[in-house]
């Protein structure tokens, strides 16, 4: 019995052949296998679009572009988009649903991204090429995996930690006029104390705020979030809706000191402004900021390889931007700041506890105390 | 159907005068076919349907010719309307409402249906306080601005008051400076810890303490800092319809021994009725949504306003931002707007009576103001000395490097180091061509559109026109963005300065058309239909006699239209890209460096541009008004 004629077998194999041939694109691998060939393709691939929180201090960009041609030999054309951190998931997931994804290299919150498993798919496997292809040539990128959280990998590499803390006004105010630690601050030493009486600024709560994350781990139960809330409004804070607006009102005299995120001070100070920051010596509550790589982006070569550069050498120059550096990197002020302060706990949210919700409901039960 | 019928129905379709020529023989089949077929109500809308379709209406119960005189382009017209209000505001509000009926933590495109969000609304126990203060926050800005704008309209336009030509240059400039860069100036000077004035006021009453006496972040501080701010906006959109009051009326009223207030009551006020309507109903509507004075002042007070909620909303407090919830306060707000609109055409119904432009020549009357005059002339320097102050404490900061407040000591620091560093910065640099290209494509095809609308709606009362062209105003710029992100996403026009284009014309079509419709409004229909007795057709009669007359209104709604699209901080952040960065986006990444000196810079030096941009303008309305025989001065 003949089930099928020859003709057809041929224009089958045929077809087969062209779906084949169509699809070979997308089945080959998306990263070169060898560091040249990662290099060979990044240089074809050219451009470079970069999702970053702002463009950083002046000058940076210069010197991110020198130092990736010295390391690299050559200089791709970087399409910068300045986002914030949550705006860039959200604008990220929404490229996906459509199928057109604007970015090839997108920093964002590591908990977002890392920490949700229906989100791992829309995200590139980077650990294993930084692992195999990346460590051995370079140092740098070896001792930070080595310290990067095992729920972060694959998928996202650390490059800034959002550590919470006090900023303060050089000239209206003293270190040792703060509380030192969390435990001072709740019972009455910090900003409820009335000599601070509408002379300090807290966050909205949000990502940046300090107050919204006590929770983490349940260090602090609600009841005496609540608390401690209640009684920092009852002081007539001024409240910041962002980290800028707060460190903006810092430098500017406008108040004395505040709560709040403390990256991004070192700028200000080098500008002149007499700004300084403090950290908590008991507790530190910190959000970590990733680098990720979207599936289907158009230049992942050259994405894995401005990863890496970053990692070895652009760091520091991170650090600039944000005013803070990761922690993982020991070359880093927040690093060198932990070291000399072993009692501190680090908290941070973890992907079980989002997943949870507990994030959420600790900020919203908050929020609603927030005139 | 009866041959009975049917034989009305011929006859019926005959009264209408279709000529017996091949094509028109063919239009009478189809619509007689229609008649044939259809039956009962079916058979009205049916033959409506058909009759638009070849150019004719009702109107009550007669049929008539509602072709255009463009000719055979009047469908073409008609299509073209269609597709470009679908494609602006059709697609956005479409997946508006789709957003809003998304559960609450939801992405946009996510599947579900839920009211959730609109339940949300309606059960927060916050949402009263919210709603309070936006109507204190909304009526006392709105009372401060109109009274301010309608003032200084009169004063300028229909009065002999010193340097009014220079006052109206002075309120076009003010418009120059963004709004979140005036809130700063604000900030700086009457915050109580850092204010300038606050610092002043404390040195000349030797006052106690290192804070106060005044407080900008209260309510008052709110409504006085948005009602000065919009003041300038009444102004624009108030003094065409002065300007083109023609004085007959009021001279009649005085002859007949009417006293002065009687006439402003009995006569002029009932006059400007439908400006003053159209002024009173959107910048109610924009006060309900204007956002970048609340949030700068009102978060930090702990003054919480509708707008500031919605965008609050929309800023991840919770990790990912609740777009669903906002578009549902979008949906709310566009609703709430309607209702408005509805409100507004149901009172000014009889358009004609408010037409005070006719066939006969006029030429508007100054009011004499004698000693009154430089009364009058401080007042308005007292207010664009209010405009001026955020303008100077900005032009300060961006000469020293480390902000302090003004003085004789400081002087020693001034520089222009900002400046040469901030203009060389190669993304400041394509921000401008950027910008450049968007100052001069949206706010064209923003007035072109609008004053397409206008003229539809009201001089062919196709009033669901305007309708459509003022929609947006209900929807606050940020669900807006979104809108037009989603919309857009799927398409080229993601992310390049196409997408800042559209989003500007949609945001801006409400106001110009509103400008265009009151001044067409006020143009009586004799005119143009002494054209259309000359033989002109419809495209000439606009070139010739519609445009020229209302050309002032046409340069203040591009005006104004150029100052919104320079000062909107939201389409350019929430839209941007490395690619359509523009100046409004370049100050807000400079200001997150944060660099206060390099904003401040740029700040000024965008202000100047809009200054040459504004005298360049002024000089060709003037140019305008003389030769119209207009000049006041």
């Amino acid at each position: 019995m003949k089930f099928v004629s020859r003709k057809d077998f041929f224009a089958a194999v045929l077809c087969f052949g062209l779906v084949l041939l169509a699809t070979a694109p997308a089945l080959a691998q998306t990263f070169g296998k060898t560091y040249e060939e990662i290099l060979d393709r990044a240089k074809k691939e050219a451009e470079l679009r970069l999702w970053w929180e702002v463009p950083g201090e002046r000058g940076v960009g210069e010197q991110f572009e020198a130092a990736f041609k010295k390391r690299f030999g050559f200089t791709p054309r970087i399409s910068l988009t300045p986002v914030t951190s949550p705006d860039s998931l959200t604008r990220f997931l929404t490229e996906v649903r459509v199928g057109r994804i604007d970015a090839d290299l997108l920093y964002a919150g590591a908990s977002d991204v890392a920490g949700r498993p229906e989100r791992l798919a829309l995200f590139e496997d980077i650990d294993a090429p930084l692992t195999k292809i990346f460590s051995p040539k370079f140092k740098g990128v070896e001792g930070i995996l080595k310290n990067l959280a095992p729920w972060k990998r694959p998928y996202s590499v650390d490059v800034t930690t959002l550590a919470s803390g006090i900023v303060y006004n050089t000239k209206k105010t003293s270190a040792d006029q703060l509380p030192r630690t969390y435990a001072e601050f709740a019972e009455g030493k910090g900003f409820t104390d009335p000599k601070w009486k509408g002379n300090f600024a807290i966050n909205s709560i949000g990502p940046a705020s300090p107050l919204g994350d006590m929770a983490i781990q349940n260090y602090w139960d609600i009841e005496k979030q609540k608390k401690v809330l209640q009684a920092i409004l009852a002081n007539k804070p001024l409240i910041k809706r962002s980290s800028g607006d707060l460190r903006m009102a810092v430098a500017l005299g406008e108040v004395a000191a505040a709560t709040g995120n403390i990256g991004g001070t070192e700028g200000l100070r080098k500008e002149g402004y007499p700004i300084q920051t403090k950290l908590f010596e008991d507790v530190m509550t910190v959000g970590s900021i990733g680098l990720t790589i979207p599936k289907g982006a158009k230049s992942p070569n050259l994405a894995l390889l401005y990863l890496a550069f970053v990692l070895e050498d652009g760091l520091p120059l991170v650090e600039r931007i944000n005013g803070e550096g990761t922690f993982l990197d020991p070359r880093s002020q927040l690093a060198k700041a932990l070291k000399s302060m072993p009692k501190a706990k680090i908290l941070e949210w973890t992907p079980e506890e989002i997943v949870a919700g507990n994030r959420d409901r600790a900020r919203k039960v908050l929020q609603a105390l927030m005139p | 159907m009866s041959s009975r019928s049917f034989a009305a129905s011929a006859q019926g379709v005959q009264r209408i005068g279709i000529p017996s020529n091949a094509v028109n023989a063919f239009r009478f089949e189809i619509v007689l076919f229609a008649k044939i077929l259809c039956k009962q109500k079916i058979i009205y809308w049916t033959e409506t349907a058909t009759l638009y379709a070849f150019g004719q209406y009702r109107l009550g119960s007669k049929v008539v010719d509602a072709r255009l005189r463009f000719g055979k382009q009047s469908r073409l017209l008609t299509i073209v309307i269609a597709v470009v209000a679908l494609l602006l505001l059709g697609a956005p509000l479409v997946i508006l409402f789709l957003t809003s009926l998304r559960p609450p933590s939801a992405l946009p495109l996510d599947p579900g249906m839920s009211l959730d969000n609109f339940v949300a609304i309606f059960s927060s126990p916050r949402m009263l306080t919210v709603l309070v203060n936006t109507a204190i926050y909304g009526a006392g800005a709105l009372i401060l601005s109109l009274t301010l704008g309608a003032i200084i309209a009169f004063l300028v336009e229909r009065t002999d008051m010193p340097f009014r030509s220079t006052i109206y240059s002075a309120m076009l400039v003010s418009l120059a400076v963004p709004t979140m860069l005036k809130a700063f100036g604000w900030v700086l000077l009457l915050s109580p810890g850092l204010g300038w004035i606050n610092y002043l006021l404390r040195q000349g009453f030797s006052l106690e303490g290192s804070s106060g006496p005044l407080n900008i972040y209260t309510m008052t501080g709110m409504i006085f800092v948005t009602g000065i701010g919009l003041s300038n906006n009444a102004f624009l959109m108030l003094s065409p319809l002065f300007r083109q009051m023609n004085p007959e009326f009021e001279e009649a009223a005085q002859t007949s021994g009417s006293k002065g207030l009687t006439v402003l009551r009995k006569v002029t006020l009932p006059l400007l009725l439908p400006g003053l309507l159209s002024a009173l109903i959107y910048f109610g509507m924009v006060l309900v949504q204007v956002m970048e004075t609340a949030l700068a002042i009102g978060v930090p007070g702990g003054i919480r306003v509708l707008s500031v909620h919605i965008y609050l909303l929309t800023k991840a407090e919770d990790g990912i931002p609740l777009y669903a919830l906002a578009a549902a306060f979008g949906v709310v707000l566009l609703l709430l707007a309607l209702s408005l609109m509805g409100v507004y055409f149901w009172l000014t119904r009889q358009q004609d009576r408010f037409s005070v432009v006719t066939g006969k020549s006029f030429r508007p009357r100054q009011l004499k103001l004698g000693r009154w005059k430089y009364i009058a002339f401080s007042f308005v320097m007292i207010v664009i000395a209010c405009y001026a102050m955020p303008m100077l404490i900005l032009v300060w900061a961006s000469l020293v490097k480390v902000y302090q407040a003004p003085s004789f000591e400081a002087l020693n620091q001034v520089s222009l180091q900002s400046y040469f560093r901030t203009l060389a910065n190669p993304q400041v640099q394509q921000s401008a061509a950027n910008t450049l290209t968007l100052m001069v494509i949206a706010p064209t095809l923003a007035v072109f559109i609008a004053f397409c609308a206008s003229w539809f709606s009201v001089k062919r009362k196709m009033r669901w026109v305007e309708v459509f062209a003022i929609t947006p105003m209900g929807v606050p710029n940020v669900v807006l963005a979104l809108a037009l992100f989603l919309v857009y996403v799927m398409t080229p026009i993601h992310g390049s300065i196409w997408v800042l284009i559209i989003a500007h014309i949609v945001a801006h079509l409400p106001f110009t058309t509103r400008v265009l419709s009151a001044a067409l409004l006020q143009l009586h229909k004799e005119l143009e239909e002494a054209a259309h007795v000359t033989g002109a057709t419809t495209a000439r009669t606009l070139r010739t006699v519609t445009v020229p007359l209302i050309l002032p209104a046409v340069v203040n709604g591009w005006l104004w239209a150029f100052s919104a699209t320079l000062r909107d901080f939201t389409f350019a952040i929430f839209l941007m890209t490395g690619r359509n960065m523009v100046l409004p986006s370049a100050m807000w990444v400079l200001w997150n460096v944060p660099d206060i000196s390099g904003t401040a810079a740029l700040g000024t030096v965008y202000m100047c541009g809009f200054v040459f941009v504004t005298m360049a303008a002024r000089y060709v309305d003037q140019r305008q008004r003389k030769k119209a025989g207009w000049e006041a001065n």
